[in-house]
């Protein structure tokens, strides 16, 4: 197995989805203020989460969809 | 913080004692697993959790008796209280199997200890406005109270679900608890750090016996109680972001499992493997497109087949990562 090659991959993927929830926290605290009424922040805030969630599901989905078609890197197990 | 140091010490003591005698009992009493990873698939003991659940408590019970009963002697009880409700689910399940949604569902229970507390104890575990990296605090209250039931149930479940190879499971939370510790030093967090402080204690003495080739498994007793109990140090001491941010890549993971699955699937009911293993021992990612995405198989995928041990060693590296992003997140 190439270790090195597979770390830096899954923690490239790790930190971009470190990145994006750092971002969904910056756009409520930008947000959030703005808005007076409690009711509509709270939808607000479940409206972007909801957003978030299910822009991750299309992504994963993507790179399921991907991974498959890839070739197989050469291996070196065994 | 010495009284937390001695009662790990007294943790790693009771597991190592304790281990080979429970592993033991559990093989005598039938309580095995088939290892899916060998060639041969051995049997090999299940719910170590309990070995782990015991250290923890003797860890637990000793510093208690060192510094009296306290204020954080009291928050890390409700968190112990929390993890233990998910240890109890696990360890049914390790005895009688759940399905998946039942014991997700199971594990939502977990919560309770810390509400009754917030309930009767308001100026101890207070909720409702987390501790975030660069913006302070975010009086998110409603969003707070939705998320809540998800608070110990998710950690809990999603490192369970990333608990599939040999050590992977006790050496990802010996880096996890043990940066949790350090952030917890640093910033005060008393509960938090002594709890972190007995499992890495425990973890180290119980690794060797789950580390390739197995003896034990921890199983969901094991998983559970793990994930469980850094669910609510997060929410009893506040560090939401820190342990987010140190479960990164178990939800990921378990993201994309729910999300291939389109939901709660008991492992044992998948009818497509993710990945295969060879007669010599060698994992291979599976190349169906309508197979899962599991992080094992995007590993396998990147990095090409490889060795059980291999991949383990992968793992504490990525999270080994998770870890300097929480430090990061933190201390910033």
């Amino acid at each position: 197995m190439k270790l090195l090659r597979a770390w830096a991959g899954l923690t490239a993927l790790i930190i971009a989805a470190w990145l994006l929830v750092l971002l969904f926290i910056f756009v409520l605290d930008l947000l959030l203020p703005v808005v007076l009424s409690n009711v509509l922040r709270a939808l607000l805030g479940l409206v972007l989460l909801a957003g978030w969630i299910a822009g991750m599901a299309v992504l994963v989905e993507v790179v399921r969809r991907r991974v498959a078609q890839k070739p197989a890197p050469e291996s070196c197990a065994g | 913080m010495y009284a937390a140091l001695l009662a790990a010490a007294v943790g790693f003591v009771v597991t190592r004692l304790s281990a080979p005698a429970l592993i033991s009992f559990l093989r005598s009493r039938g309580v095995v697993r088939p290892d899916a990873h060998k060639p041969g698939n051995p049997q090999v003991a299940h719910a170590g959790g309990i070995v782990i659940f015991l250290g923890v408590a003797a860890g637990f019970a000793s510093w208690v008796a060192l510094t009296g009963i306290s204020d954080a002697v009291v928050r890390a009880a409700v968190a112990l209280g929390a993890g233990a409700i998910c240890f109890l689910v696990g360890l049914v399940d390790d005895l009688r199997v759940l399905g998946g949604l039942t014991k997700t569902l199971a594990t939502v229970l977990s919560i309770l200890p810390v509400v009754v507390a917030a309930l009767l104890r308001p100026d101890l575990v207070k909720w409702g406005r987390p501790s975030l990296p660069f913006v302070g605090t975010l009086r998110i209250t409603i969003i707070y109270w939705a998320l809540l039931p998800l608070a110990v149930a998710g950690p809990a479940n999603v490192v369970n679900m990333l608990d599939v190879l040999n050590g992977v499971t006790p050496g990802m939370m010996i880096a996890a608890y043990s940066t949790l510790a350090l952030i917890a030093a640093v910033t005060g967090g008393h509960a938090t750090l002594a709890l972190s402080l007995i499992v890495v204690g425990v973890l180290l003495a119980y690794y060797p016996y789950n580390a390739y080739p197995a003896r034990v498994f921890n199983g969901d007793s094991g998983s559970l109680f793990l994930g469980g109990l850094l669910g609510a140090l997060a929410v009893v001491d506040h560090y939401e972001f820190v342990v987010f941010t140190l479960l990164l890549p178990h939800l990921l993971n378990g993201f994309m499992i729910l999300v291939s699955f389109r939901g709660f699937k008991e492992h044992r009911k998948v009818p497509k493997r993710p990945t295969y293993v060879d007669d010599r021992g060698v994992l291979h990612p599976s190349r169906d497109a309508d197979a899962p995405l599991t992080l094992t198989r995007l590993a396998l995928l990147l990095g090409g087949s490889a060795t059980e041990r291999e991949v383990a060693r992968l793992y504490f590296f990525l999270e080994l990562s998770a870890c300097a992003l929480a430090l990061l997140s933190a201390l910033h």
